[in-house]
């Protein structure tokens, strides 16, 4: 009987070590890029050029969305500023060529000396630029969709190719508009 | 007197052979391989590779990359279906670049040499001016065609920092995500569409439309060669997987 107990102990021993393992892994995100916002993201400012004006209410709901996402809190706080001289996030659009007629926006990090970065590089970056193609952008659910998303890339999230989740590309079959669980999970994770 | 002639004779012979001898001898020459006998400094210099785009640039630039946002994954039929020419082309010059045509990341402009076609009416042994994709520009060129505000930012940035730039000859790399750079005297899978405005063939398709064959890179002079496709291996950006550049044309081939 005790050699039945001892082996039962063993086994239920067994099951917790691999279920916090589990956990454990679990909760290591891995569709980030390797580096993130170097000031944090407890006041991120955003700038939005007079070029993409058209986009102002898509910007800032998608900046709203961010913050307060359905998911419990994240340390992101966004506020919308006229000026890109400390700025977090700048925001333009443009009527790229015809061969970008794939592309909805493109996003770019740069350092405090306005270097450009690589996103799988291994300096954190000062700001970051987001261009909206103007062409490709016209209804309002998908253009804030595509700022939320490139909004996450400035935050440090990479594109994945799980369908619920925002930085899911449209190219991917895209199924969300808004911010979801794990992608809240991974800005608290990365910051 | 016929001491006299005998010497007169002797000396004449000697001179005679000594400019026959001297006739003869061939000084030796240090010939390059590469020089065909009779050949002009001009065609010897033909299709040699060539680039702008010097070490020190290449130590010196800013390195960039552009992450984007894609409506619908790109299909090879849907990118031979809007391609004009696909060839195996062969690099043989970068002679420049300029944000002009593209201003997110800017092009780099050449010659290549087409040393087999798979799609359209390019000929074997043709060469063209071609535009690609990226490359190394001059920051006064790439900012020329931003925003701006983002200059701007950018000045206002480098003085905080103590930056003082000279854009003329500072460089900056930019890229897409997954596309490559060419390089003068590396062999290719391309994609190209002739651009009127640019007068060049450019090349399209971002990271499907240029891709690497597993070739030696050329250092002497570009000129078409025969290459075995069983062998011959080309490399996907994605993935950075290889395959036959055999069955990749097939694959071509089937999707036309």
């Amino acid at each position: 009987m005790s050699k039945i107990k001892k082996n039962i102990s063993c086994l239920i021993l067994f099951f917790i070590i691999v279920s916090i393992s589990s956990c454990a892994f679990a909760m290591t995100p891995t569709y980030t890029h390797a580096i993130r916002y170097s000031r944090g993201v407890g006041n991120t400012c955003y700038y939005v050029d007079s070029s993409a004006s058209f986009f102002t209410s898509s910007i800032n709901s998608a900046a709203n969305n961010w913050v307060h996402t359905d998911y419990g809190a994240n340390p992101i706080y966004m506020t919308a500023v006229s000026s890109t001289k400390a700025s977090h996030m700048d925001i333009y659009a443009g009527y790229l060529l015809d061969k970008y007629n794939n592309t909805n926006a493109y996003t770019t990090i740069w350092t405090s000396s306005a270097t450009q970065l690589y996103f799988n590089g291994t300096s954190n970056y000062y700001y970051a630029e987001i261009v909206l193609n103007r062409n490709n952008m016209t209804a309002n659910t998908e253009n804030t969709s595509t700022v939320t998303h490139e909004m996450g890339h400035c935050f440090g999230l990479d594109d994945w190719t799980y369908a619920y989740s925002i930085m899911c590309s449209p190219k991917s079959e895209r199924k969300v508009t808004r911010v979801q669980q794990c992608d809240n999970d991974t800005v608290n994770y990365l910051y | 007197m016929n001491k006299k002639k005998v010497l007169v004779a002797f000396i004449a012979c000697s001179i005679l052979i000594s400019i026959i001898l001297i006739m003869a001898i061939k000084p030796t020459i240090k010939v390059n391989e590469n020089i065909v006998l009779g050949e002009t400094t001009a065609e010897r210099t033909k299709n040699k590779p060539s680039t702008f785009v010097t070490e020190q640039i290449k130590e010196t630039a800013e390195d960039a990359q552009v992450a984007t946002e894609l409506n619908e994954e790109v299909t090879m039929k849907g990118l031979i279906d809007s391609t004009e020419n696909i060839a195996i082309v062969r690099i043989i010059s970068l002679d420049s670049s300029s944000a002009k045509f593209d201003p997110v990341v800017g092009n780099t402009y050449g010659k290549l040499l087409i040393n087999s076609v798979v799609k359209g009416n390019l000929k074997e042994g043709e060469i063209v001016d071609y535009a690609a994709l990226g490359g190394y520009l001059t920051i006064a060129e790439w900012e020329q065609y931003q925003p701006a505000a983002a200059n701007e930012k950018r000045d206002f940035l480098r003085e905080q920092s103590g930056i003082k730039l000279n854009k003329e000859e500072s460089y900056i790399h930019l890229q897409f995500e997954d596309n490559i750079d060419v390089e003068e005297g590396k062999t290719y899978i391309a994609y190209m569409n002739y651009n009127s405005e640019m007068g060049k063939y450019e090349i399209t398709g971002f990271a499907d439309g240029l891709m690497e064959l597993s070739i030696e890179k050329e250092q002497k002079r570009v000129s078409p060669i025969n290459i075995d496709s069983q062998k011959v291996m080309i490399k996907n950006n994605h993935t950075g997987e290889y395959e036959s550049l055999e069955s990749y044309t097939e694959k071509v081939k089937s999707n036309m």
